[in-house]
């Protein structure tokens, strides 16, 4: 295959959610169009109803 | 999504997020298929969101990494690749050049890339060439087969998300984590995981063998079986069986697939995920190389053979090689296509509008052309690569198609192909295929056998309540991140003895201690039900909140309730005439075929609003396919968004 490239364009340094009871609790964001990272901790309002099964 | 999202929200618009999840039981080592993950996004095909349950490491190791769900929402300018490292805790973000589209040589490059001396601590999502340019795309999501040293994959494949991820000029995300086990997922209770994980993995590894056989020819098994019970689509669906059948069987897969270990996640007993070594595809541009087929399974089967009167193994094998590496749901294709063909033989369409190509049933070199004008973005390709309904449309505007005889044989609901099962006989899997949520994918409700085969469920009452319990149990398997075929492909001895064969309880036991050993919550069987309720209610508001999600969606083709065609009939006069007789009362001497066709549709028809009314009402949601507010109340998911939707569609 041809030879790519791959030019860093965005880094982010994290701490690492722990897991606990298969959860991390967090949820992680991406948009492209802006190259924004964010980590966000999971909504309460869903908790126990949408998000957790 | 339903925070990214508004009720206009279009599949292109940058606002449309693709997510991933892989649920609290995602990740778990050993247990049968316990790594799956749920992709979801606003559907090109549908409006509404799509849900797609998908094998390979990425789910697992991007919760491993820190996280429960990824969204990606935006467009970007150029080309990028997206690195979550959980083993350096880093997230990148690259632009990329002079990588192929081609999604077979880009999961080995990157991979490569990533960890060139772990590769096993990589799994990448990519999509294809043909997503660029079509609708149909899927993603692939990889894992490292250490004994055969190579990249394997498993599809989203439904619904279009690789067209959306293709569309945001996402080439890949790669998600890189190390050392795995049964702790990795952090357990309430190890040992109780670890008994519950020997139990069934243990019925798996003693079962298979005499049952399914799974581990040697994963879901070709399928493929006799439905063909025996006249559900094997052939031909556009119009017939349910064929006596070539036997040569894309399991008969003849099990001695082309490659022996080894199969399994999409790490040791799960089922082992179903086969492929081929050293095929050599016969045209495209891999023509005449040895490549690796990762399948097919029996969708691919019969949707990319039976269906196009196809009956060669090695055709098959070729255009699941294709659809894979430029990012095409094999499922939509094959129906898709097999749809193509019928107008084409019955002259509602022609050379003139193929560009030459004759693609009556049977052609498969004008198949495998279809797929590479897709990839290319030329040709009469690009159209049929906008799916049925889009080309229902085109067809009937610019070619003078017939569109009253499209809408019967076009078989789509909600604007998604129908996946590869015959339902001409099962009043039940009508409802599951044109009452699930996302269009007709079998995932949701199953009941072919149970209704036709067993006939467990003889009134509409016992079809309502199948068309409940089925798509929500259904539903919890993506919620918590596991494979259902583990659930009822191999079911437990005694299980004809017990009260409800086809839940196969010992197994809902096992997946209650399962859950409860990981999460620390104690629940038992009937606690798993409304768990996948207020989520499965959550999506039906969703279809509304996009505009649909109303009685009037859930609507189905002819094609799968009754014969559309004289032919159709004749090829099964005998039941048809005892059918519109015994079960109708009607007196066929003297009545002409075309006139019994009639007659038979009016009744099926008929029926099948009546099973809507069953639905609808034991689901808790009002005749016109809304859930009611004591429902929404009745399942917490009364959020005030949800509360004002339904006030503005007059549910109050
Ligand atoms: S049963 Fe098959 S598809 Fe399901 S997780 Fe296991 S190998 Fe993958």
């Amino acid at each position: 295959m041809a030879d790519f490239t791959l030019k860093e364009i965005k880094s982010l340094k994290y701490n690492r959610p722990e897991i606990s009871k298969g959860y991390t609790d967090h949820s992680l964001h991406i948009n492209v169009s802006s190259s924004d990272i964010n980590i966000r901790p999971v909504e309460k309002e869903g908790q126990g109803k949408i998000y957790r099964g | 999504m339903w925070n990214s999202v508004s009720g206009d929200t279009k599949w292109n618009d940058p606002e449309n997020a693709i997510c991933i999840a892989s649920g609290p039981l995602g990740g778990t080592p050993g247990y049968p298929g316990g790594g799956k993950s749920i992709v979801t996004t606003i559907s090109p095909l549908t409006g509404i969101p799509i849900d797609s349950n998908v094998g390979g490491y990425f789910g697992p190791y991007k919760k491993f990494a820190g996280f429960d769900v990824l969204e990606l929402t935006g467009k970007s300018d150029s080309e990028v690749i997206i690195l979550i490292d959980g083993i350096e805790s880093t997230i990148k973000i690259y632009e990329v050049s002079g990588l192929t589209d081609d999604s077979y040589e880009l999961s080995m490059a990157l991979t490569d890339y990533f960890d060139k001396e772990k590769p096993v601590n990589i799994s990448v999502v990519s999509t294809g060439s043909a997503a660029k340019n079509t609708e149909l795309g899927c993603l692939n999501f990889t894992w490292f087969d250490a004994k055969r040293k190579r990249v394997r994959y498993k599809q989203a494949g439904r619904g279009g998300i690789g067209t959306v991820f293709a569309h945001k000029n996402i080439k890949a995300v790669v998600a890189r984590w190390s050392t795995v086990s049964m702790k990795t997922n952090q357990p309430a209770d190890l040992d109780a995981l670890k008994n519950v994980t020997k139990l069934h993995a243990g019925e798996i590894n003693t079962l298979d063998p005499k049952q399914n056989r799974m581990a040697l020819v994963g879901t070709t098994h399928l493929v006799p079986i439905m063909n025996d019970h006249d559900c094997l689509p052939v031909n556009n669906f119009r017939y349910g069986m064929h006596p070539e059948s036997k040569v894309i069987g399991e008969e003849v897969y099990e001695h082309i697939f490659d022996k080894g270990f199969d399994g999409c996640w790490r040791g799960c007993a089922v082992a179903c995920a086969h492929g081929v070594k050293d095929f050599v595809p016969f045209t495209g541009p891999y023509k005449g190389q040895k490549v690796f087929v990762d399948g097919p399974e029996y969708e691919t089967v019969a949707g990319c053979g039976s269906n196009l009167g196809v009956f060669d193994p090695f055709f098959i094998l070729e255009m699941n090689f294709y659809c894979d590496t430029y990012g095409l749901d094999t499922i939509s294709i094959g129906t898709g296509i097999a749809f193509v063909m019928e107008c084409f033989e019955m002259g509602l369409i022609t050379k003139e509008h193929t560009g030459g190509m004759d693609l009556s049933f049977g052609n498969r070199l004008n198949a495998l052309e279809l797929l590479h004008q897709m990839a290319r973005g030329e040709g009469f390709g690009v159209i049929v690569g906008k799916g049925i309904r889009k080309m229902k449309e085109i067809f009937a505007s610019d070619f003078g198609a017939d569109a009253a005889i499209m809408q019967d044989i076009g078989m789509e609901s909600k604007g998604l192909e129908f996946s590869e099962y015959m339902t001409k006989e099962s009043l039940a899997q009508q409802g599951g295929y044109g009452m699930a949520l996302k269009g007709p994918q079998h995932d949701e409700a199953w009941l072919i056998f149970l209704d036709m085969v067993h006939n467990f469920m003889p009134t509409f009452e016992n079809k309502a309540e199948a068309l409940h319990w089925f798509p929500m149990f259904r539903t919890w398997f993506g919620l918590c991140g596991l494979c259902k075929l583990p659930w009822n492909d191999i079911v437990p001895e005694d299980n004809r003895e017990t009260k409800e064969p086809a839940k196969v309880i010992k197994h809902v036991g096992w997946y209650a201690d399962f859950f409860s050993s990981v999460t620390g919550r104690k629940v038992k069987p009937e606690d798993l039900i409304p768990m996948s309720e207020a989520v499965y209610n959550f999506q039906r508001l969703f279809n509304l909140k996009m505009g649909y999600g109303t009685r009037e969606h859930d609507t189905l083709p002819y094609r799968s309730m009754g014969p559309v065609t004289v032919d159709e009939y004749l090829s099964r006069q005998e039941r048809y005439d005892t059918a519109l007789t015994e079960k109708h009362g009607v007196d066929i001497s003297g009545m002409t075929v075309e006139e019994k066709v009639a007659q038979l549709r009016k009744f099926r028809e008929e029926q099948y609003e009546l099973l809507k009314d069953a639905v609808y009402e034991r689901r808790g949601w009002t005749p016109n396919g809304i859930p009611t507010v004591a429902t929404v109340k009745r399942l917490g998911i009364d959020f005030p968004d949800v509360m004002e939707l339904l006030k503005s569609h007059g549910v109050e």
